[in-house]
């Protein structure tokens, strides 16, 4: 038999699995979209290389850096992890309503965070990655980048690390973190506190 | 006895929080003998060392393309009970009106190295990790099966709901239930639970 209180615990991650997924199906273009536009902006203040023109182009995401423009291949990859990490959130025990909130709102702001560093490493690595092809198309990248294979292969394997398994830890861990630090003043040991 | 009012609560309750300054709050989780602090540096280190022998072309070639196969000519074997023309070709099963190539986030593999990792930073016994890992491993594998049949049968009967039932439902669902595993198995398999 199953502890009690991973059944109820499975029982409301589903419920509010759910919702959320209903939810998100109404509202994951427009979150999609603000991420791009918003990783996009931060580019050119942050740099090194300054991305610019964020447009939707029939349902393609596009940017443009020097003369070129590049489409995004894929962003509900990554987007997904707060499908994920709400519903482990709001399903803990012993947290109150107000807290739940607040624990989504910062889960949420974490995971923003974690898919926008995410996005940025997708737009290197697509300007690092194929270098060699968009040169030889014309695309004036030589001007504005120091390419080195090294660089390339760092690039490919951050977003592979990332897209694979990192993305999972990242959900994971902010709802450990998260429900952890708002059961601290609970006396059991810290595994039980999560469900 | 004399009643506070809600200000006077409010302020009490600042004046305990902020009497620990927070440097002292996080002090104990700075220190690798705290178990928490260990299980996740841990946990992350095995992460790490794990996905970069995934990334080895010898482990690509004689383990994850071979155990990749093997799902795709078990589901196929398993949608042809189920009465569908189909059949499985290296990683691809293609038939009765559909084909889909399992590919490297659809072997579980990964799932089964974050399952792992988890277990093996997990203060407990070796024999109750061996049997843990062991089970986890089966019931990982297992449950891919089950997704990449289920997924199938979603491409065939209902192909415009197969991206999103592969991209948001298949894999949050599934990171959830291997969660799940790790804590049933932390809950009955673990006598002494430390952390």
């Amino acid at each position: 038999m199953l502890s009690n209180d991973i059944v109820r615990f499975s029982c409301r991650f589903f419920f509010c699995y759910l919702t959320a997924l209903a939810v998100w199906f109404f509202i994951h273009s427009y979150y999609e979209t603000f991420l791009f536009f918003f990783t996009i902006e931060v580019s050119q203040i942050i740099g090194p290389l300054h991305f610019t023109s964020p447009e939707i182009i029939n349902g393609e995401y596009t940017y443009r850096l020097a003369n070129g423009i590049f489409r995004l291949s894929s962003v509900e990859s990554i987007t997904f992890t707060i499908l994920i990490t709400i519903p482990l959130l709001l399903a803990a025990s012993g947290i109150s309503r107000v807290n739940k909130i607040k624990m989504t709102v910062l889960g949420v702001f974490f995971l923003f965070l974690f898919q926008f560093l995410f996005m940025l490493i997708v737009f290197y690595k697509e300007i690092y990655h194929n270098y060699p092809v968009y040169v030889q198309k014309g695309i004036r990248l030589d001007q504005i980048i120091n390419y080195t294979p090294v660089k390339s292969w760092i690039f490919l394997q951050l977003n592979d690390s990332f897209n694979t398994i990192f993305k999972f830890v990242a959900a994971l861990g902010i709802w450990m973190g998260l429900v952890s630090y708002y059961k601290r003043g609970d006396r059991q040991v810290w595994i039980r506190k999560l469900f | 006895m004399e009643k506070k009012t809600r200000a006077e609560r409010r302020r009490e309750k600042l004046k305990r929080v902020t009497a620990v300054p927070f440097s002292q709050k996080i002090k104990p989780f700075l220190s690798f003998s705290h178990p928490v602090t260990r299980f996740c540096l841990l946990f992350l280190g095995l992460l790490v060392v794990f996905y970069v022998l995934l990334t080895l072309d010898l482990i690509k070639n004689y383990f994850s393309t071979p155990v990749t196969s093997l799902i795709a000519y078990q589901g196929a074997f398993i949608l042809k009970v189920l009465g569908l023309q189909v059949y499985a070709s290296g990683i691809t099963i293609s038939g009765a009106g559909f084909s889909v190539k399992i590919l490297g986030n659809c072997n579980a593999i990964l799932e089964t190295v974050l399952f792992l990792s988890a277990v093996m930073a997990f203060p407990a016994t070796i024999k109750e990790k061996v049997i843990g890992g062991s089970l986890g491993t089966i019931f990982i594998y297992l449950l891919n099966l089950l997704r990449v049949v289920i997924l199938y049968l979603i491409g065939v009967y209902a192909p415009q709901h197969f991206e999103e039932s592969h991209i948001y439902i298949s894999q949050s669902i599934f990171i959830f239930l291997v969660a799940v595993f790790w804590l049933c198995w932390i809950d009955k398999g673990v006598k002494e639970v430390a952390v």
